[in-house]
């Protein structure tokens, strides 16, 4: 025996400072409490210098940084946005009683002085009861390369220069009059807790938390023309959860009760329109204000030595009754006279789900669970006839008008039940299926019901002492009732309009909204764990799925080209999401030539494509829709190469050093081929690609039992491009008033020298 | 607008403080503490163990070392070493009846119950479910993790003062282990604070089981675990977008994706392929969108469909039906 960690279990703890190191890459302050939490050598050393009655881990970390520039991704949850230098501050102190008193507190606070930070604290008496406090401050930019029309901007009224005087498109907006404005949010975290030990078994947990935003977004807003403004954000939710519970070696019981409130201080956002005089103020609705209750009963009962029982119960309610917008903002319009059904929504989403599944072990060897859960998700909200109009001012229709709509809440309720046993067939391998059948009823919905069936198989064995292996395959079907592509449209547009409607329906026929499609899924995973030798070792793994949805025979594509990019055999869904498929491949490579050093590499390759087609029939009724001479097709593939090497090195007792390096490269590839019906014929896009490099570097010089030193060195360099945003100009489009932003481009350094104090 | 940022910063710098003030006296008081002190080591509890296992020291200073507390394995202990008793010794209420080893330590397989990912998973389990089945862990048997072979220790670790996977800056790293996917997917443009340590994975999965109907999640629908954050998108609205309102993750990959916000697949194509309705749904979009003197069209740039339709998450506005306002 040794008195040190097994090799295999300081490799371990290697790899997982290494990978949180690489999580850390953003933050040299946080970086070090991530690798300090890691290292097991450090809680080792404390421990025999301390007292064995009081535990106690702890530092202060005090330094300086310095970040070379502005950027507001690089500055994105870690709040290093701007250039310049920033305080490295954070603590942590635990202290534990281990003797009869048994109690316990612990502060914490990371990342101080820079932009987004935390602070924890939290006490008691371990096994009687215990009180838990925390503050996330988090800051997120949008982006900082916007520039605006209007006045005003954060608040909820924007306002046009003086004098402009409305244009009828974008490309008439001077781009001397946008002015440059920061879209950024800002989030505070509260949570407290409170937790004991009550007699006979029983216990309690009560935590509330509080979350605040503000700041502001984008969004469009659309009035003839459109535009990109940012609105307001001042919310804040309110969470309380509470359970009791109950615990014997036989039964196992938690009740618990939730309580969810959202406030949104600001309902609606009015903008000056820069494109229509005769309709002056758009108005849009924000996020009304809404809660929820849910009770919920969840245990468990030991049958016997090898069977259990769990069952889980819950009934929740969401409400939401804000008062509700007038037709008009400003008296204009037809719509300005309408009358409002009723002045507020009081929707109402009952929500109830009753979960049983057994546990057992039939025969030695065998694992079995069966189980039966049942969703329902009851919308009871009132329907009733609303009249639309695209803004405010506008003209509409009568009541028989395609402007006359019905609300129409989904319900739905699932049944699902399922088995899965596990078998033992030699040793160390075993054999696992599984078998489930999901049933699924809608309201409103294209469909009245699908059944989904999943089978699934997987083997793990050990093909040596030294490679585990495991391998499985699911199979998942979605069939259901007939699809109905008039459904939406029936029940959501008046009587009197359907009648004389010039269209029987919105929806070309042939379409397959894939949330409700037929499909078939195949998805096979392979992985494994090889131990070369004591010093390295590798694992690998591969996921890959395909799915196809199925659906109308629309073999009738005229266009062979068209047909070949589709690229899917008929019969299979003939418009919307075809195909969905992925594939991941990861590797990983541990090497630990001497007890001082370790190095990590990782690789993987993801790539998500879908397939799907289109048919521009334009607003035509009747024969486009079964025109497929003007079919579309197009396959939207992201992939992604992401490299990562880690080597931390410890030379002598005193250092410390270590650096981690992650490369990702994404491409998005949109290919668009259209049929000959189509003029002009689709053409290229150009690609969507990020290039991320990353390097973390660090060194911690042990000065002293108490005192350490860090130097940090972090970089990232980002080039992004995006065609959304990069290609045109904010007025280049003539629909569209857009912001100029660009997408992410940085290459920022950040230098960080502090000092550790710790064991006082 | 920014007001409450100022109100934190106050109250982080007032606790601050707070704690600093307050540093000295508690620091005085544990080195008190240390000089009147009794090593435990010394006292035997677990002297004969922690001869060869050096590095198991750390286990007194987590919540299994806590004497005060009846539950844990050190109050199990009762003081007693694993020579007066094996059995009852500390290391012993979770490795089991430790007198043979004890007796011949060089012997392989004398350990009843030996932890880590090597050793089988089910009576490390039933040895920390012997204690640990309350609240999280009632969902256990039958679970993702339990059915695949996973043991406490491959996740938890048990003699570390902080438990690196109760911490949300290092928990990824651990379930990284095992989902490598996902570790890569954090690396992408747009994401939830992961990577920061502002959320864990836990802040949405349940590792010890969960009745959600997939993805093993802390509520039992995809939807109410985003609306613990999201409540804005909770609604209920007047004019619902369906694909939303059944699943987020219908249009979203919570894990990360270059299509902001976090989309599965860019704009136009996205709403497409469940909108081909007659009139601009059915457009096609291409290349011609984006040249100096082409197509250019208000519904590919920028936010694409939702320039117009920003209300996609639903709309409470009376005049809201097609998500414009």
């Amino acid at each position: 025996m040794t008195n040190k960690p097994p090799v295999t279990a300081q490799r371990r703890t290697l790899a997982l400072a290494l990978c949180s190191a690489l999580a850390a890459m953003t933050s040299p302050a946080y970086a070090d409490q991530a690798l300090d939490f890691n290292l097991f050598r450090d809680s080792a050393t404390m421990f025999r210098d301390a007292d064995m009655s009081r535990w106690s881990e702890n530092y202060v970390e005090l330094g300086v940084g310095y970040n070379s520039r502005n950027s507001f991704k690089f500055g994105e949850y870690t709040g290093l946005t701007d250039k310049g230098g920033v305080p490295l501050l954070g603590f942590h102190w635990l202290n534990r009683d281990a003797g009869n008193d048994a109690q316990f507190w612990r502060v914490y606070g990371a990342n101080l002085g820079l932009g987004s930070r935390k602070m924890q604290a939290e006490g008691g008496v371990q096994g009687k009861w215990g009180v838990t406090f925390s503050l996330d401050q988090l800051k997120k930019s949008q982006t900082d390369s916007a520039a605006f029309l209007h006045g005003g901007l954060g608040t909820s009224t924007l306002t046009l220069p003086t004098g402009f005087v409305p244009v009828a498109n974008a490309t008439l907006v001077n781009p001397s009059l946008l002015n440059p404005f920061e879209i950024k949010q800002g989030r505070d975290v509260y949570r407290m807790g409170l937790n004991g030990e009550l007699a006979n078994g029983w216990a309690y947990k009560v935590s509330f938390r509080e979350d605040q935003s503000d700041g502001t977004r984008l969004t469009g807003l659309n009035g003839l023309r459109t535009m990109i403004v940012p609105y307001p954000i001042d919310e804040r939710t309110r969470q309380i959860e509470a359970t009791l519970s109950y615990a014997t070696k036989v039964a196992q019981l938690q009740l618990g009760y939730t309580y969810s409130k959202f406030d949104n201080s600001f309902h609606q956002f009015d903008v000056q329109n820069p494109f229509d005089a005769t309709v002056p103020i758009l108005r849009m609705s924000l996020a009304p204000s809404n809660d929820f209750h849910q009770f919920n009963a969840n245990g468990s009962y030991k049958l016997s030595k090898v069977s259990r029982l769990t069952g889980k119960f819950s009934y929740g309610i969401a409400r939401q009754n804000e008062n509700f917008l007038p037709y008009s903002a400003t008296g204009g319009g037809t719509a300005a006279t309408a009358v409002l059904p009723r002045s507020s929504l009081d929707g109402k989403i009952v929500n109830t789900l009753l979960d049983i599944a057994l546990t057992t072990k039939p025969v030695d060897k065998m694992n079995l669970k069966v189980g039966y859960q049942y969703r329902n998700n009851d919308n009871r909200t009132p329907i009733a006839n609303f009249i639309y109009a695209s803004s405010d001012g506008a003209n509409v229709g009568l009541a028989n008008s395609s402007s006359s709509r019905v609300n129409a809440p989904l319900s739905t309720a699932e049944q699902r039940v399922l088995a899965e046993v596990d078998y033992q067939i030699a040793d160390r391998t075993t054999l696992r299926a599984g078998l489930e059948r999901s049933h699924k009823t809608y309201s409103t919905s294209y469909r009245n019901m699908t059944n989904t069936d999943k089978l699934s198989l997987e083997v793990r064995r050990p093909v040596s002492d030294e490679f585990l292996g495991s391998m499985g395959y699911v199979f998942t079907r979605r069939t259901g009732s007939e699809y109905d592509a008039n459904r939406f449209f029936r029940e959501t547009y008046a009587a009197a309009y359907r009648l004389g409607a010039p269209r029987p329906t919105n929806t070309i026929p042939s379409l397959r909204s894939y949330m409700f499609s037929d499909y078939d899924e195949n998805r096979v995973r392979a992985s494994g764990n090889w131990t070369i030798d004591e010093t390295i070792s590798l694992q690998g793994g591969v996921d890959n799925y395909r799915q196809r949805s199925r659906g109308p025979n629309c073999a009738s594509v005229a266009d062979p080209a068209v047909a070949a990019a589709i690229g899917v055999p008929m019969p299979d869904t003939c418009l919307g999401r075809k195909l969905a498929d992925g594939v991941a491949l990861n590797l990983d490579l541990q090497w630990q030539p001497e007890e001082n050093l370790m190095t990590f590499a990782f690789g993987s390759l993801a790539e998500t494509r879908t397939d799907q087609a289109g048919r521009n029939a334009g607003s035509a009724p009747g024969s486009l829709k079964a025109d497929s001479t003007r079919d579309y097709s197009v396959t939207s593939t992201y992939r992604d190469t992401t490299v990562g090497l880690g080597l931390k090195w410890q030379p002598e007792e005193k250092w410390d050093i270590g650096g981690t390096y992650v490369k990702q490269l994404s491409r998005g590839l949109t290919n668009v081929a259209s049929a000959s019906g189509i003029v002009p014929a689709a053409t290229p896009l150009p690609d969507l690609t990020t290039r991320l490099h990353s390097l973390q570097l660090y060194a911690k010089l042990a000065y002293s039992e108490q005192l350490s030193w860090r130097f940090n060195y972090v970089y990232e360099n980002v080039k992004a491009f995006d065609w959304s945003y990069d290609v045109l100009g904010p007025t280049a489009v003539s629909g569209v008033l857009q912001t100029g932003q660009a997408s992410p481009r940085y290459s920022n350094h950040v230098f960080g020298v502090s000092a550790i104090v710790k064991s006082w | 607008m920014n007001q409450t940022i100022p109100k934190c910063r106050a109250v982080v710098v007032g606790l601050a403080l707070l704690l600093a003030s307050g540093l000295p006296g508690l620091a005085a008081a544990q080195k008190q503490d240390v000089a009147e002190g009794r090593s435990r080591a010394e006292s035997g509890a677990t002297k004969p163990c922690i001869e060869c296992h050096e590095g198991s020291y750390a286990i007194a200073g987590t919540k299994h070392g806590v004497k005060g507390d009846p539950r844990t394995p050190e109050a199990t202990a009762k003081g007693k070493s694993v020579t007066d008793d094996p059995g009852d010794a500390m290391c012993g209420a979770c490795h089991g009846d430790l007198t043979a080893h004890n007796k011949t330590p060089r012997v392989a397989g004398l350990v009843p119950v030996s932890f880590g990912k090597k050793a089988p998973a089910e009576p490390q389990n039933e040895a920390c479910l012997t204690c640990h089945q309350s609240a999280a862990r009632i969902t256990w048997q039958g679970s993702r993790h339990e059915r695949a072979q996973q043991s406490c220790a491959s996740c938890h670790r048990l003699h570390a003062a902080r438990d690196p996977v109760t911490v949300a800056e290092t928990q990824a790293a651990i379930c990284f282990e095992c989902h490598k996917d996902r570790r890569a997917e954090i690396y992408r443009m747009s994401t939830h604070p992961l990577k920061s340590g502002f959320i864990a994975c836990s802040s949405c999965h349940a590792p010890h089981g969960s009745s959600s109907s997939r993805g093993s999640l802390i509520k039992d629908t995809v939807n109410e675990t985003c609306y613990t954050c999201h409540a804005k998108m909770r609604g209920p609205f007047l004019w619902e977008h369906r694909s939303a309102q059944d699943d987020c993750s219908n249009c979203h990959n919570p894990h990360g994706s270059n299509n902001t916000p976090m989309l599965k697949v860019r704009m136009p194509y996205l709403c497409q392929q469940c909108h081909q309705d007659t009139g601009h749904p059915n457009s096609v979009f291409s290349g011609n969108q984006l040249a100096p003197a082409g197509a250019q069209n208000q519904r590919f740039v920028a936010n694409s469909c939702a320039n117009c339709h920003m209300k996609v998450h639903g709309s409470n506005h009376p005049s809201g039906a097609y998500l414009l306002r």
